[in-house]
């Protein structure tokens, strides 16, 4: 039937144009803003493009326009609050996902739903809180605050991640370890650490790409001292839409470069790795 | 290579007994196979040798240590799992060396001994591969090697047949007999396959809710049942209660339920009068016509029977007799199959009748 495929393809052609468009849609948005130096309604596109905003956010050049400052020390700032965050997340949830999944914790559903709560919950509620009880014992607007905010956010899906992954081995392979002379924790690190690496490395990335993020919180949290880079960003879509454009571009990248990172690594362990 | 030593081992979930008082002695070199249907207790029996479980009451020993609060790692086992185990993310090498590089062994000795270990289990040249890369009847392989390269006192072996299919198994069974043969290493081996247990075995331990009914060597077991459970879960068997009516030398005479007289004998005393008849299918006679003494009445355990059923099994037929008021299953070889209605006379030696307390 010529016919039929024709109008398969057809459908299955616009299908496809309709995702991209959704999909790039929004980020060719932002490409077209960060390079468009002149742009007045109603041209479709800018009159006159140009790598002035970037310039200015790298800080590579000054310039008079309001809210144009260089983003790098707000960028610096995000990567190390981030950083730290995912190291003392991990440091508690890889214990915890562990005990979770292998012992049999009273309750541990019970423990489990616990830490899912704070995302049910409206975020500025949550953080408007936090910011009392932190004013009271003079955390706020401190870095060490604002990593805390970012560790109650990555912990909670950090656990699960981690729980899950290690509910993923089989006790067997442990007990094996055991039995060959292993005491219980060289088979966690020659075991159980290795073959859930992949699932720990996925938790640990999606921490650090939520801190990266993180807006609420910080807002609240964090001000007037500590600023980051989404408060940037927030700070410059009112008025200042190409910086705004470049600003948003600039956080992505960390997310694209992870995400590509982790389809590699875990494509090769999933392949190579439970069999 | 140590002798095992359970004593009164308890091990309970709750109210629970899991195993209800163990007493179990396993000599040095023996195979011990811990036979019976799920939830008998004998993985959980196999689990407080192994150390996984600590009883709630009883001892272990092994060899003349007592190993009941010793964990696992310092009980010198070795074990081979259901679902092999192996660890994927190490090379067969790895898997296999792991346990001598924690005894931080010399490396040419540790590579000579993984060398030797994939010999016996027929592997040789694998050392490169991954799990993954292995069929099922390998990688269990590994797994034994793996267990048997520590040279453990007591090798632990948990239905490791189990998932593989029914030619595997049966080649496997016969390779694990030879290399417990070959090293004499204490063995204990669980299964709920009862041809398996009998083709390895050394003893059976047949349990059911975690006591132990009946253990001895598997012609003794299949023979000799000492009570109903063992004689119903080893092969077929036919059933026929009855009572005691007297006893004359080694043998005893009891009346069924429906009147008729049997001659058999007992494995144990029998404290009451109501017992119960096993007599196994294939040790039904037929009595051909012209056989001796096939026409003669009043000899024990003779009798006229009438064909119900004739099912073709390929090797032999079953039956289904009409045994005056009784059914009993019988086989029967092919040179004269019988068919449906047709009459035939049999007889059961009273030495394979097996009266048992009821």
């Amino acid at each position: 039937m010529h016919r039929k495929r024709l109008i398969r393809l057809a459908i299955e052609l616009v299908l496809l144009v309709l995702v991209l468009l959704i999909l790039i849609g929004p980020v060719s948005s932002l490409v077209i803003w960060s390079i468009a130096e002149t742009w007045y309604w109603p041209n479709a596109f800018p009159q006159e493009v140009g790598l002035q905003y970037w310039l200015q956010a790298l800080g590579l050049r000054t310039s008079l326009a309001i809210g144009a400052v260089s983003i790098v020390p707000a960028f610096l700032l995000s990567i190390m609050i981030a950083v730290i965050t995912v190291v003392f997340s991990m440091a508690i949830t890889i214990p915890a996902g562990y005990a979770l999944a292998k012992y049999h914790i009273p309750l541990g559903g019970f423990v489990l739903f616990l830490f899912l709560m704070p995302n049910a919950f409206p975020q500025m509620p949550i953080f408007v809180n936090l910011l009392r009880i932190y004013t009271d014992i003079g955390l706020a607007g401190t870095i060490p605050g604002v990593i805390i905010a970012h560790m109650l956010v990555g912990i909670v899906f950090g656990v699960w991640i981690t729980s899950a992954t290690f509910k993923s081995i089989p006790p067997s392979l442990e007990e094996a370890a055991r039995s060959v002379g292993a005491t219980k924790f060289t088979a966690f690190r020659r075991i159980s650490l290795p073959l859930a690496a992949p699932g720990l490395l996925a938790s640990a990335v999606f921490i650090f790409i939520k801190s990266l993020e993180e807006f609420t919180g910080t807002f609240f949290v964090g001000l007037p001292f500590v600023q980051t880079l989404p408060m940037t960003l927030y700070s410059a879509s009112g008025y200042n839409m190409q910086f705004a454009s470049v600003t948003a571009i600039v956080l992505m990248v960390p997310s694209v470069l992870f995400m590509i990172l982790i389809q590699k690594v875990l494509r090769a362990e999933y392949v190579g790795g439970m069999g | 290579m140590s002798k095992l030593v359970l004593q009164n081992v308890v091990k309970q979930y709750g109210g629970l007994k899991a195993v209800d008082g163990i007493n179990l002695e396993v000599n040095q070199g023996e195979l011990v196979t811990l036979l019976g249907p799920s939830g008998c207790g004998k993985t959980t029996t196999l689990r407080c040798i192994s150390g996984f479980l600590v009883p709630e009451d009883g001892n272990i020993y092994i060899g003349n240590r007592d190993v009941t609060e010793i964990p696992p790692e310092r009980r010198g086992i070795g074990l081979v799992f259901q679902n092999y185990a192996l660890w994927p993310h190490m090379t067969v090498f790895k898997n296999i060396a792991f346990g001598l590089q924690l005894r931080k062994m010399e490396k040419s000795d540790i590579a000579r001994r993984v060398k030797e270990s994939l010999a016996t289990v027929k592997l040789s040249g694998y050392e490169d591969r991954f799990p993954r890369e292995l069929s099922g009847g390998q990688q269990q392989r590994i797994a034994l090697a793996r267990a048997l390269v520590l040279e453990p006192d007591i090798l632990l072996l948990d239905e490791p047949l189990s998932n593989l299919d029914a030619l595997l198994r049966e080649q496997m069974r016969f390779e694990i007999a030879q290399i417990h043969k070959r090293f004499g290493i204490t063995t204990i081996y669980v299964t709920h396959d009862q041809t398996e247990a009998m083709v390895i075995s050394d003893t059976i331990v047949l349990m059911n809710q975690g006591r132990i009914m009946q253990q001895g060597p598997p012609a003794e077991i299949y023979q000799r049942p000492t009570n109903r459970f063992v004689a119903g879960f080893m092969g077929t068997t036919n059933f026929i209660d009855g009572e005691l009516t007297g006893t004359e030398s080694e043998y005893v005479r009891v009346k069924t339920s429906h009147g008729v007289e049997l001659v058999g004998q007992t494995p144990n005393q029998l404290k009451e009068k109501n017992v119960c008849v096993a007599i196994r299918p294939e040790n039904v006679m037929f009595l051909d016509k012209g056989t001796p003494g096939a026409a003669e009445n009043g000899v024990d355990n003779v009798f006229d029977a009438r064909v119900l059923r004739a099912t073709f099994l390929g090797e032999t037929m079953d039956y289904e007799l009409q045994v005056g008021p009784h059914r009993v299953r019988a086989r029967g070889g092919m040179r004269l199959p019988y068919r449906v209605d047709d009459r035939v006379r049999i007889s059961i030696d009273p030495n394979q009748l097996n009266v048992l307390p009821a």
